[in-house]
């Protein structure tokens, strides 16, 4: 079966981000498989208006209001004139909203389940419950996974998360792990230094991911090992300390602050290292971990949130979120390098073999098919779900939907859908089917049957 | 033998699209929504435009002819003692240097009901190996903007979308060399998609091709 997928976010390139980067090779891969794919973000800048990308991915850079790190304004309904007219004219089958701090996402389900359209969100993060803004934020998200046809999430400590912050039945709930693309991680042993060890830390430097922690342990590492060298990658607010702490301790030679950099320069640095530091504090799944594993790194890294379910425990050195936890494991990897008790050259095939985009995007149609065939319920039956969210925020989220319907019938007597033309869809591509061993590329394609989409055939367009 | 060729067509948002081909290297597709059907309203319109008219040129005549050898209407008797009113010496003849305030007022009357245009038509005439032409009306009878680009600053000529409002719609552009903002075609009417292609396609064919043969002294082109 094939879909009419709108994939909703407000990270989205040009950002740069692990968000954008698997929405991006989500919708590259749902192409291949023959879906229709496209892409509803912000405005980023100039950046505004109808854009392509390869393969006929199409983004609609739609202007509307940022306000905070690139997530827009948390305005309930002023999305839905402009998201209808989009979803029509697209003839959108399936809405599928990514990251929970996304309010276009939030509003895009809202706004698509009124219209009666089938919905899946996929959660990104892990999120608290103490504080007021996770309070809020998890209300939120109740409001919008309270009719939600399916959920997906990074890994099972996510779920676990996600179903406690939202009150989800775990049924709807499904694990879909993020994939690097391994071709771009390979690794290169001769870049790395044979003298000295070299420990590479990418990673932004906020206190939750670790900055503080990271600032700790250098210094101690560097008092036992003489000769350990470190890379660190990446800015934010905690990179004024790691230059105190480096100007303190005297390691200007032995530890080198390259900046931020852009994802296609993550290998190139990635590979001048024998181990991998991650002392984050908190992680839904940790792309990078499977990106330094892939380039043939050591792993060491906290054992929080999704990271155990991410490696086998032969490429990882796991330690607790503490100063001499951390300090241990990583004298334990640098010994296990010197003493080449590992042999990290094998990594790269393995990763290669475990994780991979076709492999996500097979399984996120899976969940597709699973969503298309719910019927859609009565307005009654939906308002009920809103109804038991809590004692005002029930009455509130009716409330909300009740809105939400009047303001359909409104836009559908002021912009009716016959005045909305229908778009002209890129060609459908022949559907890919994975490579079983044995098997060459030639045999393994196999050519669809043209599903004319009532457009009158798919002729290509210029 | 007339080499121009009319296709009429109306779309089902009430837009008439004709297509001509004034030479055989030449074609204009024009747009408009002039309304097709005479109803009701459109005769009023006619009638009362009509009357201004009317009006206007009997007071034309009446100003511009004395009095006595004018042809006796029944409206004569109202513009005289109007005419006496108003003028500051008592003869209504027209060689008195009084302002002339019914006169004023008749063109005034007539300037606002018979001048305005309540349709747009926008045109594009393409000539091959020359360039293109566009044109919208505007809003008076007598207003038009047309604009000519040559054959070596247009780029391409695309079918794009872009936001507009609170939708996303299709227009007709040329990216013309030097200018940084496409030069829309039509863009009061901004028909649909169906219509655009066609138009589109029927460009593209003629900018692209190559006269097969061209022989000196017959004028043959194949197309």
């Amino acid at each position: 079966m094939r879909y009419n997928i709108a994939m909703v976010s407000d990270f989205f390139y040009p950002q740069p981000g692990g968000i954008e980067s698997h929405i991006y090779q989500l919708s590259s891969k749902l192409i291949s498989l023959g879906h229709s794919v496209i892409i509803i973000t912000h405005a980023h800048g100039s950046r505004v208006g109808v854009r392509y990308l390869t393969h006929g991915l199409k983004v609609y850079y739609v202007p509307f209001y940022v306000l905070y790190r690139e997530s827009t304004f948390p305005s309930v309904f002023s999305f839905f004139p402009i998201l209808r007219n989009i979803l029509i004219r697209e003839e959108i089958e399936i809405v599928h909203g990514h990251g929970s701090l996304s309010s276009l996402c939030h509003e895009a389900i809202l706004h698509s389940r009124t219209m009666g359209l089938r919905t899946v969100f996929t959660d990104h993060s892990l999120f608290g419950f103490a504080d007021p803004g996770s309070i809020l934020g998890n209300k939120m998200l109740k409001f919008t996974l309270s009719d939600i046809g399916h959920v997906i999430c990074v890994s099972h400590t996510c779920k676990e998360n996600t179903v406690l912050r939202a009150s989800l039945d775990p049924v709807t709930v499904s694990v879909i792990p993020n994939a690097v693309v391994a071709s771009n991680f390979r690794p290169d042993p001769f870049k790395a230094s044979s003298e000295y060890i070299t420990i590479i830390v990418i990673s932004r430097l906020y206190p939750n991911k670790g900055a503080d922690l990271l600032t700790a342990v250098i210094p101690n590492i560097c008092k036992i090992h003489p000769t350990v060298r470190f890379i660190i990658a990446g800015s934010g607010p905690r990179e004024i300390d790691l230059e105190q702490m480096r100007e303190k301790f005297q390691l200007q030679e032995r530890v080198e602050l390259v900046g931020s950099i852009r994802h296609e320069d993550v290998r190139d640095v990635m590979v001048k290292g024998h181990i991998y530091l991650h002392p984050t504090l908190t992680e839904a799944f940790g792309t990078v971990l499977v990106e330094a594993a892939s380039c043939g790194l050591l792993v060491v890294t906290t054992k929080v949130g999704g990271i155990p379910e991410v490696l086998p425990s032969h490429m990882t050195i796991f330690s607790s979120p503490s100063e001499d936890s951390l300090t241990q494991s990583t004298l334990e990897a640098i010994k296990l390098i010197e003493s080449k008790a590992v042999d990290t050259s094998k990594f790269h095939e393995q990763v290669k073999g475990m994780y991979g985009w076709h492999d996500v995007a097979r399984r996120t149609e899976n969940v597709y098919d699973i969503v298309a065939k719910i019927d859609n319920e009565p307005v009654i039956d939906r308002l009920k779900r809103y109804y038991g969210c809590g004692i005002w925020a029930g009455k509130l989220f009716v409330m909300c939907v009740v809105i939400d319907y009047l303001l359909l019938r409104f836009l559908e007597w002021l912009y009716p859908e016959s005045g909305i033309d229908r778009v002209r869809k890129w060609p459908r591509r022949p559907i890919d089917k994975p490579l079983l061993a044995g098997e060459n590329s030639e045999s393994a394609k196999i050519e669809s049957e043209d599903e004319d989409s009532g457009l009158g055939g798919t002729t290509a367009m210029p | 033998m007339s080499p121009t060729t009319t296709t009429t067509a109306i779309t089902s948002a009430g837009l008439t699209v004709r297509r001509t081909t004034p030479t055989t290297t030449a074609v204009k597709y024009t747009i408009s929504n002039k309304p097709t059907r005479r109803t009701f309203g459109s005769f009023l319109r006619i009638g009362y435009r009509t009357f201004c008219a009317l009006l206007f040129l009997f007071l034309l005549l009446h100003r511009a002819v004395p009095l006595s050898t004018t042809v006796p209407l029944p409206l004569t008797h109202y513009t005289i003692h109007a005419a006496q009113q108003f003028t500051i010496s008592t003869s209504s003849s027209v060689h008195n240097s009084s302002i002339d305030v019914p006169l004023i007022f008749a063109a005034v009357f007539l300037a606002v009901s018979f001048l305005p245009r309540e349709y747009t038509e926008e045109s594009i005439l393409v000539l091959h190996d020359f360039g293109i032409q566009v044109s919208s009306t505007g809003k008076t009878r007598l207003s038009r903007t047309s604009q000519f680009i040559p054959l070596e600053l247009i780029q391409d000529v695309v079918l794009n979308e872009g936001f507009r409002g609170f939708s996303v719609i299709y227009f007709l552009a040329v990216v013309v060399k030097g200018r940084g903002r496409l030069l829309v075609v039509f863009p009061n009417l901004l028909p649909q998609r169906e219509i655009l292609e066609e138009i589109w396609r029927d460009i593209r064919s003629r900018m692209h091709q190559h006269p097969v043969s061209l022989s000196v002294g017959s004028n043959t082109y194949i197309e």
